[in-house]
């Protein structure tokens, strides 16, 4: 009876349970229902997309009954083949470490969305009226964790995805496979470098870590966005390349690079191998979806200026949220079209490229950001 | 008096210099490869020398407090900084010809980047000598381990000195966090890690978590000065280290690590009701010099690499300068700085002459010195005259140096200290006759066993020789006129 | 001991710190008696997310998350390249010899202990302890705080370890080149010239378009 009635009481705004039952339901739907369902339609996206490209058909044979929209079910089918498959573990693989890899790479992949604002603030209490920007007393942020060291929480995390290739190559106990181990974790680290430096100067310029605020700095119209401006752009650019280069997608594709050379999860197959699958388009998504934050406006969208003070504040929040999903689901397509637009790095490169050209550059992008910022204010 | 950040860099001016001096080599490493070992040599020499007129020129008598209270600024810390840049100055010119630091036989490889660390070891001397702040005192020690790793493993393709390295970092890193357990217990008692307050802090807080946490803290001195127990890095790294490094690390850590225990245990057991009062501090701070005195002594007697018998041997110095930090007091303080002004000029002479002797193709090991005296005249007299001072011998700086601590001690032990500081001094007394064996064996071979040994000249290389003659000198000249030395002395103690 | 936390903190906060408490001593445990380095290298990282754990219980949030960022995603992560490079064999039991020195080290470790116990329950008479303890500030621990603090207050230290950073930087370059390493570099260099200078692609037989010529010249 008391459970019932603590649960029945946590709806209303000030209850101490509100904020725990909230985030539990914002973890669910982005984290449970959105991320994994963004990143297995992107799956199929990824091979019907490629082969448009490429001038063949690509995969559009699975069907529900009669429905065959294109392929897309090929993702559950995807799905169905991993979790039927035989699970093989070498039989001198380490047990323990064998097992933790996939979750290491898929689990900080998840995690990460914590911090991503996915819509305008909900006004509990006055879903149905008519509430202008900054009025709602009762504001429930669609986020799921406002922390105040923000990005950080990003950097901190995805910085444990680099245990998962690495355990994943010397569990497996195979040679090859700690080779692409080792090389995956440099360039993640390399990268890793890279990313932080590279949006540094973003840092500087919106004057806050929590991106809950930098959305709310950036403007209706693209000129208010993050990306207006040249220092901006070029963290932007940057830090689009260090991203592509920390899920290991083309043209870093190299510790996976099927064709050319044995990766760190040979010896995995099934529903193990899924989970290193599923989390680096996990991954695209919400490295997508941060960039969107910072650097495209989040949520916000030109014709949606003013539309606050005329709808109800349910619309106008799935509305923003709708946007937000455009966004984001355009810029994943974006870095699915890079994959078959330029030739893979190979390892030299890349490290070159990362430690020698990029690094370099976003530092001096933080010196010159930060001077200007000295200069004008 | 507390300073700001800004009106704190006029004090700041040897340090600066020297961080320039750093950034000019790491700037040489990049634009010149292979770059010059004299040009680099110079560099950091002229470095140097510019921070020592700096800290002579902007000396004040009127103590202060830098950096919100991290930093002092007061003659006792200048003393330590004349210590560790004159140092460092001998030991980049016995670097120049010594094939196992720079191998000028091969282009000089990395020498930039030799003298850009010693450089900044030399820095961290400096920040050890001037700390105020547990903060400040465990960055400074760090920096100057952290050199210290990276300049005993120098020798490329040298198993010895990759060996020496890998030892002190182990050791160092356990000793650091030994030390930092203790730092943390004396927040914990003081709320703030300014020295000051923690020592009024210690006065009233009971007195066993101080004396818990002061034994960690020793540990992690200790480590940096090479006393009993913490000793067992000394021998293996004195050894394969390359020998200007081991000059180097003889003296100048040493010194650094005994300002941080004057400052630190001088706060914590120098008030009254401190630590010296409530609890049997001093007598561990006895028997722990004791037992460095001894061992040093007796393990040294049985070695036959001339780099691993002077590590023991310095262990024993260490041993006796520690005696002095027990005696405490004015007289106690003054004997420390005293003796180890005048360590230097031994030490550095000592490493020198060996340096010297490894260079125009002697070995390291007391047989391979057999007619020294013949081949090597001036080499063998300055290494002779060193061994003297060492075991404290008339009329050298040294005996003037071991007078000054037993004095000390007596004294102390007249005023209430008791009768373990008797006994210790007689012990000191006993360790220094011992410690002649073992110096002798090495004067023998020198010139007495020559029967088998060429007696034709080897030429000794010019930079050597001024350094050999350079140290010689104070070492026989402050045995006979030492007041000088004495009232610099007495000024720094008196303003800390 | 845990009725003066629970009284001053709360019950939750109390059964949080022990669990974070309890799984940061197990991971460390389990580091110190793992045989197999990898293994104690993981254990190890799940010490420091416990601790992290710790420091964000402590409102130093930011610390916290540095705590992550740099020990257990960077610094623990050169560990495993490191041990994995080695690729030594599982450890072996360590031996010590003789039961007067194992019993001796039982000794001194158990009087070390109990030193440390009795600091511990003396502490409280001190006044950080014994005295009231208040909230922290709204604003403690946040990046804007420590920031602030760290380019005001502690602007020595920063300073003085960002040059550590830069000489040990040097250092390490420098003890980790081999001569091996740069005679080759050398040696490839001299070869390359050297290649350049003498061969010239035209003079090659065989070449990419030679293909067919060859072919030809083959069959005839």
């Amino acid at each position: 009876m008391h459970m019932w009635e603590t649960i029945k009481g946590s709806f209303e705004y000030g209850h101490p349970g509100f904020t725990g039952l909230s985030a539990l339901i914002k973890i669910v739907y982005l984290m449970l229902a959105f991320g994994p369902g963004l990143a297995s339609i992107l799956t199929w996206m990824e091979r019907r997309q490629s082969s448009l490209m490429q001038d063949r058909l690509g995969p559009n044979r699975a069907n529900i009954g009669r429905f065959k929209a294109w392929g897309i079910t090929h993702f559950l089918a995807d799905a169905l083949k991993f979790m039927v498959k035989e699970d093989f573990v070498p039989v001198k693989a380490h047990k323990f470490l064998f097992a933790l890899a996939p979750v290491l790479a898929l689990a900080p992949a998840l995690i990460v969305a914590a911090i991503i604002p996915f819509g305008a603030p909900l006004c509990w209490g006055h879903l149905t009226e008519i509430v202008p920007t900054g009025t709602c007393g009762q504001a429930v942020d669609l986020q799921i964790a406002r922390l105040d060291v923000g990005i950080l929480f990003y950097f901190a995390i995805s910085s444990l995805s680099v245990y998962g290739a690495t355990l994943a190559g010397w569990s497996s106990y195979n040679k090859w496979a700690m080779m692409g181990g080792l090389r995956a974790s440099s360039q993640m680290m390399s990268y890793e470098v890279t990313m932080g430096m590279a949006v540094l100067s973003m840092f500087l310029i919106y004057g806050t870590l929590e991106p809950g605020a930098m959305v709310a700095q950036q403007g209706y119209w693209p000129w208010q966005w993050g990306i207006w401006g040249i220092p901006t752009a070029l963290s932007f650019f940057l830090f689009l390349t260090a991203a592509i280069a920390e899920t290991k997608r083309t043209p870093f594709d190299i510790p996976e690079g099927e064709p050319e050379i044995i990766g760190y999860f040979v010896e995995y197959s099934g529903l193990r191998f899924g989970m290193f699958f599923l989390g680096e388009f996990i991954e695209i998504v919400f490295s997508s979806a941060l960039m969107v934050t910072i650097f495209l406006g989040g949520w916000h969208l030109p014709f949606l200026d003013g539309l606050a003070d005329r709808v109800p504040n349910i619309a106008f929040v799935l509305i923003t949220h709708g946007a937000w999903i455009v966004k984001v689901f355009l810029f994943t397509g974006f870095q699915l079209l890079i994959r078959w637009s330029l030739p893979r790095f190979r390892s030299d490169q890349l490290m070159q490229l990362g430690w020698q050209r990029l690094l370099p550059v976003s530092i001096a992008n933080v010196l010159i950001t930060a001077g200007w910022i000295l200069y004008s204010r | 008096m507390t300073l700001a950040n800004l009106p704190s860099f006029r004090h700041l001016v040897p340090e600066n210099i020297l961080v320039l001096g750093i950034l000019a080599l790491v700037g040489l490493s990049l634009a010149r490869r292979p770059a010059s070992r004299r040009l680099a040599g110079a560099i950091a020499f002229l470095a140097c020398l510019a921070a020592l007129a700096a800290t002579a020129l902007t000396a004040e008598s009127q103590p202060r407090v830098l950096f919100h209270g991290l930093l002092a600024r007061d003659l006792f810390g200048d003393f330590f900084k004349y210590l560790g840049l004159v140092t460092t100055a001998f030991v980049i010119l016995v670097a120049q010809r010594s094939r196992d630091a720079i191998d000028y036989r091969n282009e000089d490889r990395e020498a930039p980047e030799f003298y850009a660390l010693l450089l900044s070891a030399a820095l961290a001397v400096n920040l050890m000598a001037a700390a105020s702040d547990l903060l400040t005192a465990y960055v400074g020690l760090e920096l100057v381990s952290v050199m210290s790793y990276i300049l005993a493993g120098f020798t490329p393709g040298s198993r010895r000195s990759a060996e020496a390295a890998l030892k002190y970092v182990v050791y160092g890193g356990v000793a650091s966090g030994a030390m930092l357990y203790g730092m943390s217990l004396l927040y914990g008692l003081a709320a703030s890690t300014d020295l000051a307050t923690i020592g009024r802090a210690a006065a009233t807080a009971p007195a066993l978590p101080v004396l818990f946490a002061a034994v960690l803290c020793l540990a992690g001195f200790g480590f940096k000065i090479a006393v009993v127990p913490f000793h067992m890095w000394c021998p293996d790294v004195y050894e394969g280290a390359p020998t200007p490094v081991t000059a180097f690390l003889s003296v100048a850590p040493k010194a650094g690590g005994f300002a941080l225990l004057l400052r630190v245990f001088g706060q914590i057991s120098g008030h009254a009701q401190g630590l010296a009062d409530r609890s049997p501090w001093l007598l561990v701070l006895l028997v722990v010099a004791a037992t460095t005195m001894t061992w040093g002594n007796l393990a040294a007697l049985g070695q036959q690499n001339l780099k691993r018998l002077l590590a023991y041997s310095s262990i024993a110095q260490a041993g006796y300068v520690l005696l002095g930090v027990a005696a405490g007091g004015v007289a106690g303080q003054e004997a420390v700085l005293f003796y180890l002004a005048v360590y230097l000029f031994i030490s550095l002479a000592a490493f020198t002459a060996v340096a010297a002797v490894a260079d125009s193709g002697g070995g390291e090991s007391v047989a391979e010195y057999a007619g020294l005296g013949y081949r090597m005249p001036l080499v063998a007299f300055v290494l002779s005259v060193a061994l003297f001072a060492l075991t404290g011998l008339p009329p050298t700086a040294g005996f003037i140096g071991k007078y000054y601590l037993f004095a000390a001690l007596i004294e102390r032990g007249h005023n209430g200290g008791g009768a373990a500081f008797y006994i210790v001094a007689v012990a000191a007394v006993l360790n220094s006759v011992v410690s002649l064996y073992y110096y002798a064996r090495v004067l023998r071979a020198m010139y007495i066993d020559s029967a088998s040994a060429t007696h034709q000249t080897v030429a000794v290389a010019a930079v050597h020789r001024v350094v050999l003659v350079a140290l010689t000198v104070p070492t026989i000249l402050l045995g006979v006129y030492w007041s000088p030395l004495r009232d610099l002395v007495h000024a720094a103690v008196g303003t800390w | 001991m845990h009725q003066l936390h629970t009284q001053t903190v709360g019950l939750p906060a109390t059964i949080t710190f022990a669990i974070l408490a309890g799984l940061t001593v197990i991971g460390a445990l389990f580091t110190i008696t793992r045989r197999n380095p990898v293994v104690a290298v993981i254990s190890l990282v799940g010490t420091f997310f416990a601790l992290a754990g710790v420091y964000a219980s402590l409102s130093a949030h930011f610390l916290a998350i540095l705590q992550i960022l740099v020990y257990a995603g960077a610094i623990m992560v050169l560990f495993i390249f490191v041990v994995m490079i080695l690729n030594r064999d599982e450890i072996t039991r360590v031996a010590a010899r003789g039961m007067v020195r194992r019993g001796l080290g039982v000794v001194a470790a158990g009087y070390v202990v109990w030193l440390l116990a009795s600091v511990v329950a003396n502490s409280s008479a001190t006044p950080l302890l014994g005295g009231p303890l208040s909230e922290p500030g709204a604003d403690f621990g946040t990046v804007a705080s420590v920031g602030a603090s760290l380019f005001t207050d502690f602007m020595f230290p920063f300073e003085a370890v960002s040059l550590l950073l830069l000489v040990a930087v040097v250092g390490g370059l420098v003890v980790s080149r081999s001569e091996k390493q740069e005679d080759d570099a050398e040696e490839t260099a001299r070869r390359r010239a050297q290649v350049a200078t003498e061969i010239r692609p035209e003079s090659m037989v065989g070449g990419p378009t030679d293909a067919t010529a060859n072919h030809e010249a083959a069959h005839h």
